[in-house]
C-alpha cells in the first residue's frame, strides 16, 4: 500500500506570501509579511482558493482572538481590500480564485482617516461634547485629524 | 470669476459647459511678467507647457480639510498657480496639529484653519484667489460648495464625509482626488476621472469611492480607545501626492468633457490604481513601502454611479442616504449600571480620604500612552493584551490570575476591588464587562468598576498638569 512513488496529493503544498497592511498586521503578531506553505488541496479535494486561505489564516496564523476584525459571517469583513498579486481580487474572481504557487496575497484595511478609526473601526464616545464633524453630529473628543 | 450660463441642462452639465467655455475664452490670454517668472520652471517640463499652465490658472480647485493632508496638498497647488483655491474646514489650529499640519504656525494656534492656511499660502503665492469656507462640509452645503469648483481634493478624516464628497462629485461630474492616512499607513486614489455622468456604463469608466469601498467597516468593534496617532511624513507624502494628481488632472484637461466624445472614446481610461504607503519605523525603504494596486473600474451595481442609481442632490440634502447611519457613527451609551462606574474625581477623593480598601487600579491604555504618565500605583495591561489573555482563559489555556499580569499583585484578596481606567473611558467599560464575564467578581464579593471618562477625565477633574496624550 505504501509502495506508491507519487506524492499523495493531500501533502502537496503551495508556497505563498501573505501581507497585512493598514493596521491588520496587528492581528497577525505585528508581522506584515508571512511566508506560508498552505495545502494545495482543501478538505473537499478541491484546489485551495482565497476562501480557503482566509479560513486557514484564521485557524493557523492569527494569534489575536479578535477574528471578527478580519472575518464576518465567514467572509472577509467590509473595509478590507484583498489584492491578488497587487490586483483587486474582484479582477481575479474574489473568493473563488485558485491560489497558485508564488502568489502574493495582500489584505489591507482601508483607511478613511484617523478620526473615529483605528484599524478601520468606529469607537463611540459616551461622555464627549457634541461637535459638528463633516456635518455628522457625533460625540467626539480630542482626535487626530488626517 | 466665472461667467456661468444659466442652469438649463441640470447642474452637472451646466457646470461642465461653463468651465469648458471659460477655458476656451481665456486660453488666448498671455502671462504677466510675474506669472512667466514664477511658473517658468514648471512650464518648461515636457507635457506641461503654456497650455497646461493656463489651464491651472483658469481652474478652480477645492480642498476639503485643512489638516495633515490639506496643508501639504494646498502648498503645492498654490505654488503651481491654480487660479482659484477653495478650502473647507470648520476647525481651529491646535498645538497637537503642528507636527504634520505644516501650513499652520505656532503663532496662529486658535485661528480658524482656513484663515491660517490661507495666510500661509498667500505668503507662498499671492496670485491665486483664495476662498475660505469656514464650516465643515455636510449634506446641506456640499453641493453648493462643490459646484463652484472643477476638481475636488478630499483631505478629510472620516468615512461619512468621504462617502458624501464622493457622491456629490459623481452627481456634479467632478474628478476627485482622495487620500487617507492613519498612524503609519497612507492610501491615495483618483476617482471619477475623467468625470462620467451617473449611470453610464458602456465603457470601463473610472470608479467612484463607493465602487472601490462599497461598505465602510462595521461600527462597534473598535480595537482601542487610544488614539491611533499619525506620522507627519506619511500623511505629508499622501497630501503632496494628491497635489500632484490634481495638477496632472487640470494640466491635461481631464476635468473637462472631451470636445468630441467619440473621437477619444478611451481618453485616459487607465487602470484605476490605489497607491498604498506602508511606513515601517524599524527599516529603510523596502520593496513594499509603496505599492500600486490595480483596482476595478466603475461598477454596474454601484449605489452612487451605477445603473439604476437613485442617488440625487435633492435626496442628499433631505438626508437620503443617511451617512451617519451608513457609517455607524451614532453614539452608543454604556451598558454598565451606575454602581459599577465612578468618576475620576470621586475615585481620587475617596482614595485621598483613605476610604478605599486595598485595590487594583488597572490601566488599559497602550504602553506608549502609559509611559508618559499614570495614576500612582496603576498597573498597565493594554486592552488588546487583556482581551487576548481573556480569550486564553476561556479556552482553558490560562488562569484568571494572569489577566492582571503583574506577579506582585498576587495573591489578591478575593474582595479587593478592581478599578479600570483607559484613555477616554470606552475600553475600560468593555474591560469591566470582560473581567465580570470571567468570574473575577467572585460572585459579587469583589467590585469591578469603571473610571468614567478615563485619563482624560482625570486630567480635567483631578490633575490638570497630567501629561494626557
Amino acid at each position: 500500500m505504501a509502495s506508491t512513488t507519487d506524492t499523495p496529493v493531500e501533502t502537496l503544498a503551495l508556497d505563498i506570501t501573505v501581507d497585512f497592511s493598514g493596521g491588520l498586521e496587528m492581528l497577525f503578531s505585528d508581522q506584515k509579511r508571512h511566508s506560508l506553505s498552505i495545502p494545495a488541496i482543501d478538505n473537499h479535494g478541491q484546489p485551495s482558493t482565497i476562501a480557503f486561505l482566509i479560513d486557514y489564516l484564521c485557524k493557523n496564523t492569527m494569534k489575536d482572538p479578535r477574528a471578527e476584525l478580519f472575518v464576518l459571517d465567514e467572509h472577509i469583513r467590509p473595509g478590507i481590500l484583498v489584492l491578488i498579486n497587487d490586483a483587486d481580487w474582484e479582477l481575479e474572481g474574489e473568493e473563488t480564485y485558485e491560489i497558485q504557487a508564488g502568489d502574493n496575497i495582500l489584505f489591507v484595511s482601508t483607511l478613511h482617516g484617523a478620526r473615529y478609526y483605528l484599524l478601520g473601526f468606529t469607537p463611540t464616545y459616551p461622555e464627549g461634547k457634541e461637535v459638528a464633524s463633516g456635518g455628522i453630529q457625533t460625540t467626539v473628543q480630542d482626535t487626530a485629524q488626517a | 470669476m466665472q461667467d456661468k450660463k444659466p442652469d438649463i441642462n441640470g447642474l452637472a452639465s451646466s457646470a461642465r459647459n461653463g468651465v469648458a467655455m471659460d477655458n476656451r475664452i481665456r486660453s488666448s490670454r498671455s502671462f504677466t511678467d510675474e506669472e512667466f517668472e514664477r511658473y517658468s520652471r514648471q512650464m518648461i517640463v515636457p507635457g506641461m507647457g503654456k497650455e497646461g499652465q493656463l489651464r491651472l490658472i483658469n481652474s478652480r480647485l477645492l480642498i476639503v480639510g485643512a489638516g495633515g493632508l490639506g496643508c501639504p496638498a494646498a502648498q503645492y497647488i498654490a505654488g503651481a498657480g491654480v487660479g482659484t483655491i477653495g478650502i473647507v474646514d470648520g476647525d481651529v489650529v491646535e498645538l497637537s496639529n503642528l507636527h504634520r499640519q505644516v501650513g499652520h504656525a505656532t503663532s496662529r494656534i486658535g485661528m480658524k484653519k482656513v484663515d491660517s492656511l490661507i495666510t500661509h499660502l498667500r505668503g507662498l503665492n499671492p496670485l491665486p484667489t483664495y476662498v475660505p469656507h469656514d464650516s465643515h462640509i455636510d449634506p446641506q452645503n456640499a453641493a453648493d460648495i462643490i459646484s463652484q469648483y472643477d476638481v475636488v481634493v478630499d483631505c478629510t478624516d472620516n468615512p461619512a464625509t468621504r462617502y458624501l464628497i464622493s457622491d456629490v462629485c459623481v452627481l456634479l461630474c467632478k474628478p476627485l482626488v482622495s487620500a487617507a492616512s492613519v498612524q503609519k499607513s497612507g492610501q491615495l486614489i483618483v476617482l471619477n476621472c475623467p468625470p462620467t455622468p451617473q449611470g453610464l456604463l458602456d465603457r470601463k469608466y473610472a470608479p467612484c469611492y463607493r465602487c472601490c469601498f462599497k461598505k465602510p467597516p462595521p461600527a462597534g468593534a473598535m480595537l482601542s480607545c487610544g488614539e491611533a496617532g499619525i506620522m507627519g511624513p506619511v500623511v505629508g507624502m499622501m497630501g503632496v501626492a494628491q497635489a500632484g494628481e490634481a495638477i496632472k488632472i487640470i494640466a491635461s484637461a481631464l476635468h473637462l468633457p472631451p470636445s468630441d466624445p467619440d473621437s477619444a472614446p478611451e481618453r485616459n481610461l487607465q487602470q484605476p490604481t490605489l497607491l498604498l504607503c506602508s511606513y515601517d519605523l524599524e527599516s529603510a525603504v523596502g520593496p513594499y513601502t509603496f505599492r500600486a494596486l490595480k483596482m476595478a473600474s466603475r461598477k454596474k451595481t454601484c449605489f452612487a454611479c451605477g445603473e439604476n442609481s437613485t442617488l440625487t442632490l435633492d435626496g442628499i440634502k433631505a438626508g437620503n442616504p443617511n451617512y451617519e447611519q451608513f457609517c455607524g457613527l451614532a453614539a452608543t451609551h454604556s451598558n454598565l449600571p451606575p454602581e459599577e462606574r465612578i468618576t475620576a474625581a470621586a475615585y481620587h477623593a475617596a482614595r485621598s480620604r483613605g476610604e478605599l480598601p486595598e485595590h487594583v487600579l488597572l490601566d488599559t491604555r497602550e504602553k506608549e500612552h502609559f509611559s508618559f504618565g499614570k495614576i500612582d500605583g496603576a498597573v498597565n495591561v493594554p486592552f488588546g493584551k487583556l482581551l487576548m489573555t481573556a480569550a486564553a482563559v476561556k479556552r482553558g489555556g490560562a488562569s484568571t490570575d494572569q489577566i492582571l499580569g503583574s506577579a506582585e499583585l498576587q495573591p489578591l484578596p478575593e474582595d479587593a476591588p478592581i478599578f479600570v481606567v483607559c484613555r477616554r473611558g470606552l475600553d475600560s467599560q468593555e474591560a469591566v464587562e470582560k473581567l465580570k464575564e470571567l468570574g473575577m467578581g467572585n460572585g459579587g464579593k469583589r467590585k469591578i468598576m469603571d473610571i468614567v471618562g478615563g485619563m482624560k477625565a482625570w486630567k480635567e477633574e483631578v490633575d490638570h498638569s497630567f501629561p494626557f496624550i
